[in-house]
């Protein structure tokens, strides 16, 4: 890959401070929100990113936009250090990267009109101002498939799926060249996910654009992305080619995640049995000596409570933090 | 035991009155046989909700909720007014709410709400509801029952708790099951576990059971039966495999065709629904939408009508696929 990342995050950490344990204990309580995360994003492409409630996707996706500080480690984008650069530099660099998040209407200001939501970005970023607004704006929300009538309401008035697309066009206003969308779409129901997948496809296809496509759906990740990073409990356990890794995950967490999802279809033998994995949620408060996932693991030995297992090649471009990665080689 | 555990005839439920009227639920009309499982599949919106409070009558003001005919383990609901319908509800049939931190008590202990019910419903003496506390958070797969009966509501991870709202549902031995939704808050590993719970329940309890929610991946994994609703109105309703092998219905079609699919390769854009009226004024329902309409689907309202034994849509063309389907995109 002689390719430039756009994106390279390194070692990264995200944990907070959420106060003192109780029964006299001093130690300050930790979330290891994000710990220990590498991954590289190439230009053009849609990087998915899945895992469970909790796992860390969304401080991930704020930190690569430094919206929240890392507590260790550094995230590059396009060759430049977000960390070395002042309030200025950051700013001109805001103007390349926008997040779209889950709730619409909870980031669209209520009181505002649609053409000064989307007309705002455009301004503060300087790219346009006073008469040259409006039009700009109108092209926005034709690309988004709203009409020029959208202009002049007011968010409560629009569907979820419609102000969805407002967020979006929003998003476009600075031409940015990386976009984290954090469980954009998952609120709606399928058919206007579909409308909106489409959509954001069409605009990678036309614009060249760089995704974060942030979601715990497996399915809608596979049809969006190129590249798949699965976090568990703030790190990347595996990562690779969408189609490479669907088709044969490595690691027992990505497998039991691609078992639990029902699929849309009945055979004349029946249900389907949904496989899964056993116990809750993790907890991101624990510190792990050995594999992250040893405490659910089916496959796990004493080697993986001894020693955390690394992010290694499994084929090319596909890697998997597993000790017994080969063991799913040929499992299906 | 002959004969269906419920059948419903004609359910309606309305919102405001006149033009402006909402008919959540238009002559709904189902049957759930003994040890069934039948899922109510639809879009927000459609009248999944509405349709089982109206069962319930659990519609509240200013909702308004009639039904044509009620009948369950062959006693005629259908005039029973509030009380006698509490009598029924809760303790012969159980109903999970879409939001369980709003049907537990956040203020009470997982075991003190058991006990209550227990009392309540069974008659038990405190003792003896702890005991059967214990026993259905067993029966759910709750290891540590007795320090899951001490902890709160909110100490519980989403999967207990839904696995504990299961459990209080359990304890009067309902012989039917409403769950609204149980599944769409938790992760997919959960929801899996959950699912799989279900089933093991339906088989050892012969529980009959009506599962709300929008996703036909969990139909499929659940499901004996299938309902379909669209704007209050059951388009379809079938079979399991029947609905998802020969859909009859134009709308069930475009729902399974918008789906990314986690088991294949992305194949170009996904179909989407045309926009267009959410609900025409005459003739069907779905025509603004539909891309195979024709003249007389403007002109009448199509009834739900047999395709085959069980297997009703309320289309004109419910043969079209073997026809040849539009081209997707
Ligand atoms: N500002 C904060 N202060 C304390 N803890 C936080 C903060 N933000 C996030 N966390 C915790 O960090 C962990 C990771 O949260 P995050 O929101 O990144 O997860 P996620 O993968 O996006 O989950 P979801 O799928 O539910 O959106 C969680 O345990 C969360 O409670
Ligand atoms: N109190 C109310 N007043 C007016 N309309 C209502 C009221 N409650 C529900 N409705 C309407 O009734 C229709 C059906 O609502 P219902 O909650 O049954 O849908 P649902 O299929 O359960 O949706 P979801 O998937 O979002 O839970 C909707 O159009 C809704 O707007
Ligand atoms: S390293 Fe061990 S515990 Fe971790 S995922 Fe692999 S087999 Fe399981
Ligand atoms: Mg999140
Ligand atoms: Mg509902």
């Amino acid at each position: 890959m002689a390719e430039q990342e756009l994106i390279f995050v390194q070692d990264l950490d995200v944990h907070f401070d959420i106060g003192r344990e109780g029964f006299g204990k001093s130690s300050a309580r930790k979330v290891r929100a994000v710990d220990g995360l590498t991954l590289k994003i190439r230009p053009g492409e849609t990087m998915g990113l899945v895992g469970e409630s909790g796992c860390g996707k969304s401080t991930a996706g704020r930190a690569i936009l430094r919206l929240v500080d890392p507590t260790r480690g550094r995230v590059m984008f396009d060759g430049q250090d977000l960390s070395a650069l002042g309030p200025r530099g950051l700013r001109q660099m805001r103007k390349r990267m926008q997040i779209v998040h889950q709730d619409p209407y909870a980031s669209l200001n209520p009181r505002m009109k649609v053409k000064d939501i989307v007309g705002e970005s455009l301004i503060v970023h300087g790219l346009a101002k006073g008469r040259a607004v409006a039009p700009r704006v109108a092209a926005l929300l034709e690309t988004v498939g709203l009409g020029t009538e959208a202009m002049e309401r007011y968010p409560h008035e629009f569907s979820g799926g419609q102000r969805q697309r407002v967020g979006i066009a929003r998003a476009l206003a600075v031409e940015p060249d990386f976009i984290v969308l954090d469980e954009s779409i998952s609120a709606l129901d399928v058919s206007i996910q579909a409308q909106i997948i489409n959509l954001l496809k069409d605009l990678q296809r036309d614009t060249g654009v760089t995704y974060l496509f942030i979601s715990h759906d497996m399915a809608v990740v596979r049809h969006m992305s190129d590249r798949v990073a699965v976090m568990y409990l703030g790190a990347v356990v595996e990562m690779g080619p969408s189609e490479s890794l669907y088709a044969s995950p490595r690691h027992p967490y990505t497998r039991a995640l691609l078992k639990s999802v029902p699929v849309p279809q009945v055979t004349a033998a029946g249900k389907p049995t949904l496989e899964g994995i056993k116990g809750e949620l993790a907890s991101p408060m624990e510190v792990h000596k050995g594999c992250r996932f040893c405490n659910r693991c089916p496959l796990v030995q004493d080697i993986c409570r001894q020693s955390p297992p690394t992010l290694d090649v499994v084929t090319p471009g596909h890697f998997a933090a597993c000790h017994f990665s080969d063991r799913l080689a040929t499992a299906a | 035991m002959t004969g269906p555990l419920l059948s419903l005839r004609d359910l309606n439920v309305s919102f405001g009155q006149g033009r402006s009227a909402v008919h959540a639920v238009r002559n709904l009309s189902f049957d759930v046989a003994r040890g069934e499982i039948v899922a109510i599949v639809g879009e927000s919106g459609s009248g999944k909700s509405n349709a089982v409070l109206g069962l319930l009558d659990l519609v509240r003001a200013p909702g308004r909720r009639s039904v044509g005919q009620l009948v369950f383990d062959g006693e005629d609901l259908t005039g029973y007014g509030p009380r006698q319908m509490r009598r029924i509800r809760g303790r012969r049939i159980a109903m999970i709410f879409q939001d369980p931190m709003t049907a537990l008590n956040p203020l009470l202990s997982v075991g003190r709400q058991m006990v209550d019910l227990g009392r309540q419903h069974l008659g038990l003496s405190r003792k003896a509801a702890w005991a059967r506390g214990i026993e259905v958070l067993e029966t759910v797969g709750i290891t540590a029952a007795e320090a899951r009966m001490k902890a709160y509501p909110h100490q519980l991870s989403g999967g207990i708790r839904q696995r504990v709202m299961i459990a209080m549902a359990l304890i009067c031995e309902p012989e039917l099951l409403i769950a609204d939704e149980p599944t769409t808050a938790l992760d997919v590993t959960i929801q899996a576990q959950i699912i799989e719970l279900v089933k093991d329940l339906q088989a050892r309890l012969g529980l009959s059971i009506i599962w709300i929610t929008h996703d036909l991946g969990v139909v499929a994994a659940l499901a004996d039966r299938v309902i379909v609703m669209y704007s209050g109105t059951q388009i379809e309703e079938g079979p399991a495999e029947a609905l998802f092998n020969r859909t009859g219905h134009p709308y069930t079609e475009a729902l399974l065709a918008s789906m990314p699919r986690v088991d294949q390769a992305p194949d170009g854009a996904l179909r989407t629904l045309p926009q267009g009226q959410r609900e025409a004024p005459d003739g069907c329902l779905f025509r603004a939408r539909c891309s195979y309409a024709e003249p007389q689907c403007a002109a009448d309202r199509p009834a739900l009508d047999s395709l085959a034994p069980g297997h009703r849509a309320a289309c004109f063309r419910p043969d079209r696929q073997r026809q040849g389907a539009p081209s997707h995109g």
